[in-house]
């Protein structure tokens, strides 16, 4: 689909130059310096000759056809060469220039007019305001980043340019390896979603990484996220985290950062593995590309220090892996083997003056059985360690077992430069320190385990009344309101299935005694205002009265609290409203998601809810599994699965509720906030009951 | 004095909504054939003309409604301001009495009913004897009492002023209760009007409030704080029905923006995040403080749905002061407003009732 992007047949560049270090010069004789086979044609109406190449003054007069054009001219005249592409019927547009939608009002409207340009010819983008496109198969280096990188089964995509060209300067420095590096720049047409499909099937390829700062078409992202992370590992950076990374974000993008709670929330629901530092990115990357695939954690240290190893086994332990377990026969063997002063547990010491030949039977035996995965090899550089025979050892041991991981951590520097260097060459992922080592290991376990999760995800069936929903929102509409009284949230949650006590609103004091007698004592009063969110500060919510008497006083009485502490707040009534048996609080919260959606949060409620935050998060619309695992997530699980003397809660029907109100949310793309706070939880077959229903709509 | 019926359209405070009571009716009247007049005796300094005398803008307005003939300094000859001791007390009352009574011959003239408009309270000009109620009795005049419900004491002030422009000799049409919430409404029909009734208060009309013709546009905002406009020029006609300040962080925001509508939001120059939280919802203007420039992109999203970004060079607090005292008018120009204020007079006014008391 994408093919003429990483593998056109013939590549025009716009704007070459004669000049070296104009961008138009180095886009040119990076793609003749990088080997490319296919047909060169610059374009520049001023130049006879470009690089020993024949230059033409336009697209339309290469007399064959043109596969991709690299764009490096100024701004204001991209759009005439985008016509010319159009007419020419050139495939895709790598438009390296910058002066458009970052620059302000005139660039925006500089990148629309292209865009529709490009959208009637049929033309794709990539860019504009981007670095270009590497592909080390082809190969083709259609970049003004000036270096090819090494050859590799890494695809980096990135949002800025100018990382990029920073990380490949580094790449060649640590010896990694790419299959296909591109920048994104502005986005116009082709997007993260785009380029991760077309890196899904590339055989080239075994672990995408990308740097991002914002996404485009969440709901997309999600689905194409999925679908790829079936194929292959995605490994995302992702900044604007803090509250001022993401005010830097707005500004280098100009649209609104993202929750990134929600980011979280999407990627791991889509199997993406998230790092925090462009550092785990590439220690991560390397371990995805070159060792097979980890499913099982069990990990042997072989270690010629002590120290060291017990680093790693409480690295290994903290990432959540597994020391393997040393067997009986295989200790037996490595007591053969090894010194006696050895140690034959994991982690296994080899000593300090351990030679290349014990390194190579301890890892041979280790790595013979069957319940060890994979070895973490630690060298440090003693008196007699020969540290390059010993990497000659180990990669000639791997050789031996294709299915089985070894990676290396070769502490020291230039006594152990050499020795890295072999390594590196060789496809062992070296680490300077253990921790990193094992920190990229659970990274690919995680990963692992989430393919083991992921099934054909079934939504639920449920039964419900949308058009009850839809004729409650329309006089909402029509009021010219947005957020929905207490008695409408009720009625859209009693359509969708949700439980809530009897209420109904009473503008008078006669009104509300009547509906108290006729819904039965104990009722509880509380105001009926959008503007005043926390009721019971205000004096605004009344519990247990028993009598007309006491209804008839509370009622004034809020008001009057309402009139004192919020004077502008509009007034529709006090609901009056049955009061029900104490459950357990929870809370069940929809916030729409500007990139993903409805992200739904279920946890502990009650007015600790603020300090203990013992919530968890999904994006709807979720599956039956999704609002279980919500469930035992928190803490409170424990004391909703029944302990010592708190009866087991009715999870069955909190599960039902979750379903209810992802399908709701899901359906009704209007709702832009939804609370049920509290939801009363009962003990197991009593149900529950949302108290308390707010909903905001577009 | 002329013989000419006449509506003295008062009211017991400000903004109580009565130029537009006094243009519904004026425009309802005129529909049903009469030739309506307007005067209003004693206006207040709201502008200042391009030979730098002080106008009145209600009056502006229904001069041009009503296209009428006679000169604007005779359609309001008296103009107050919040320092008029000095000036005022230069002339004996009757000299500006006088000045009132001629103008009003002029005015007149021709007419067969003038709407007169009040001051904003019946105690407005008193001490130079050019009250409504004064200047009421001498033309014979029937005063209609407009009032808003703050609350239950309302009621009790409406009966006060009923009395005391009775005590004064004057002739009573009835009461406007005007611009009342939704909520309240049937309250006010089932409690507050048989009050009334019952303390010889004639209601002859329960008008609910319009925020179309309460809130203010983009627009008079941006002149009544001086603000420097930075993007979305063409949008300036915006209704901003509520002000709400942006100094939280972007996630809560969001959610904090989505629960209003057709609003401007104050916040810093600097918060893009803030700005573009904002963009996100149905917003009407930005107001950002502090002279900071917000960044290019925020002007760009702005720019291009519609929402005006207004820059001042005061703080958050200053900014919120300021705009709080901006209130709808309506203007002469704006056609939606005025066919709205007809609208409400034919939907919630007993206008006949009127016209029958007007015996005209």
């Amino acid at each position: 689909m994408l093919e003429p992007l990483f593998k056109p047949s013939s590549v025009a560049v716009i704007g070459a130059s004669r000049k070296a270090g104009k961008v138009g010069h180095d886009v040119l004789e990076n793609i003749l310096k990088s080997g490319y086979r296919g047909k060169v044609y610059p374009i520049n109406p001023k130049a006879q000759e470009v690089l020993g190449l024949k230059c033409y003054p336009s697209l339309l007069d290469v007399p064959e056809k043109v596969d991709m054009g690299v764009i490096a001219v100024p701004a204001p005249i991209v759009s005439k060469i985008a016509e010319e592409a159009g007419e020419k019927r050139v495939k895709v547009l790598v438009i390296i220039s910058a002066g458009f939608k970052e620059r302000g009002i005139e660039g925006a409207r500089l990148e629309s007019r292209l865009v529709s340009i490009c959208k009637k010819h049929g033309v794709r983008i990539l860019g504009p305001n981007c670095l270009g496109v590497i592909d080390t198969s082809t190969p083709i280096n259609a970049s003004f980043a000036s270096a090819m990188p090494i050859k590799g089964k890494i695809a980096f995509l990135s949002q800025s340019g100018a990382l990029g060209t920073a990380v490949l300067d580094w790449s060649l420095k640590e010896g990694v390896g790419f299959s296909k590096f591109l920048s994104l720049g502005n986005k116009a047409d082709l997007n993260e979603n785009d380029v991760m499909l077309e890196l899904a099937e590339d055989n080239d390829t075994k672990v995408i990484l990308m740097y991002l700062e914002g996404v485009e078409d969440g709901s997309r992202f999600l689905k194409v996220a999925q679908e790829v992370t079936r194929k292959k590992p995605v490994v995302i950076l992702k900044s604007g985290v803090t509250d001022a990374g993401a005010r830097a974000v707005s500004s280098h993008t100009g649209t609104m950062a993202g929750s990134d709670l929600a980011f979280d929330v999407a990627f791991k629901q889509t199997g993406i593995i998230r790092v925090d530092t462009t550092q785990e990115l590439f220690d991560i990357a390397e371990v995805l590309s070159t060792q097979p695939f980890l499913k099982d954690p069990n990990l042997a240290v072989i270690t010629n220090a002590g120290g060291p190893g017990i680093l790693a086994t409480d690295a290994i332990e903290k990432h959540g892996l597994k020391m393997a377990p040393i067997s009986a026969d295989v200790r037996k063997v490595l007591m053969e083997k090894l010194p006696p002063a050895a140690s034959f547990n994991n982690p296994i010491d080899v000593l300090g003056d351990a030679t290349a030949e014990r390194y190579k039977s301890a890892l041979e035996t280790v790595l013979g059985s069957k319940d060890v995965a994979g070895v973490l090899v630690i060298l440090t550089p003693q008196a007699m360690t020969q540290p390059e025979k010993i990497a000659d050892a180990i990669l000639k041991v791997k050789k031996g077992f294709p299915n089985k991981i070894i990676v290396t951590t070769f502490l020291g520097g230039d006594l152990l430069e050499k020795a890295i260097k072999l390594l590196e060459k060789s496809e062992i992922p070296n680490y300077p320190f253990p921790e990193r080592a094992v920190s990229s290991l659970s990274a690919m376990a995680r990963y692992g385990s989430y393919l083991d999760t992921v099934a054909k995800r079934q939504l639920p069936r449920l039964k419900v009344d949308r058009d009850k929903v839809a004729s409650i929102f329309k006089r909402v509409k029509e009021d010219k309101r947005v957020n929905l009284l207490a008695s409408e949230a009720m009625g859209v949650a009693e359509a969708y299935g949700i439980s809530t006590p009897n209420m109904r609103l009473a503008t008078t004091r006669e009104e509300a005694v009547s509906i108290a007698e006729e819904i039965g004592y104990p009722v509880v009063l509380k105001v009926e205002s959008p503007q005043i969110l926390h009721k019971t500060d205000i004096g605004g919510v009344k519990l247990n009265l028993n009598s007309r008497e006491e209804v008839s006083r509370n009622f004034n009485e809020i008001l009057n609290n309402a009139n004192r502490y919020a004077p502008k707040a509009a007034l529709h009534g006090v609901n009056v409203q049955k009061m029900v048996p104490q459950g357990k609080e929870m809370i069940i919260g929809v916030h729409r998601d500007i990139t993903f959606g409805p992200l739904i949060m279920f946890g502990l409620g009650g007015i600790y809810v603020n300090f203990l935050r013992d919530v968890s998060f999904r994006l709807a619309p979720l599956t039956k599994k999704d609002a279980e695992d919500m469930i035992s997530e928190t803490k409170a699980y424990f004391l909703l699965r029944g302990i010592r003397r708190e009866e087991k809660s009715d999870i069955e029907s909190m599960v039902n509720t979750i379903l209810r109100t992802s399908k709701l949310v899901t359906e009704f793309d209007e709702i832009n906030e939804l609370d049920i706070n509290p939801l009363f939880v009962y003990t197991e077959g009593s149900g529950c009951l949302a108290l308390d229903i707010k909903i905001t709509i577009k | 004095m002329s013989k000419i019926p006449n509506l003295y359209v008062c009211s017991n405070a400000s903004f109580s909504g009565k130029t537009a009571i006094c243009l519904g009716l004026a425009l309802k009247f005129r529909e049903e054939g009469y030739k309506v007049g307007y005067f209003k005796p004693v206006g207040w300094e709201m502008a200042r003309d391009e030979n730098g005398l002080a106008f009145d803008r209600d009056a502006e307005l229904m001069k041009h409604v009503l296209n009428l003939e006679a000169r604007l300094e005779v359609v309001s000859p008296v103009i107050l301001h919040s320092r008029f001791l000095e000036d005022f007390l230069k002339h004996k009352p009757i000299h500006y009495a006088e000045k009132i009574f001629k103008a009003y011959a002029e005015c007149s003239k021709g007419k067969d009913l003038m709407i007169i408009e009040g001051p904003q309270d019946l105690g407005c000009g008193s001490c130079l004897d050019i009250d409504p109620a004064t200047i009421g009795k001498k033309i014979d005049s029937n005063i209609l009492l407009v009032s808003r419900i703050i609350d239950d004491n309302s009621i009790c002030q409406i009966v006060r002023e009923y009395d005391c422009v009775k005590k004064r000799g004057v002739k009573l049409v009835g009461t406007i209760l005007n611009d009342i919430p939704k909520m309240i409404i049937e309250r006010v029909k089932n409690l507050s009007h048989p009050t009334l009734e019952k303390n010889g208060v004639n209601v002859l009309g329960i008008v609910p409030e319009n925020i179309a013709l309460r809130s203010p546009t983009v627009r008079e905002i941006q002149e009544r704080i001086g603000a420097k406009i930075l993007a979305g020029e063409k949008n300036l006609d915006n209704l901003v029905e509520d002000f709400l300040i942006g100094a939280m962080t972007p996630e809560s925001a969001l959610t904090y923006f989505r629960r209003s509508v057709n609003k401007a939001v104050i916040t810093g120059g600097d918060r893009s995040d803030i700005q573009l939280a904002a963009l996100e919802t149905n917003t009407s203007a930005l107001i950002l403080t502090g002279n900071l420039y917000p960044d290019a992109r925020v002007l760009v999203r702005a720019e291009h749905q519609g929402v005006p970004v207004l820059l001042v060079p005061y703080d958050t607090y200053a900014a919120v002061s300021k705009t709080e005292e901006v209130t709808g008018r309506i203007k002469y120009s704006d056609e939606k407003k005025i066919k709205l204020a007809k609208k409400m007079v034919e939907e919630h006014v007993k206008w006949k009732d009127v016209l029958k008391f007007l015996a005209v």
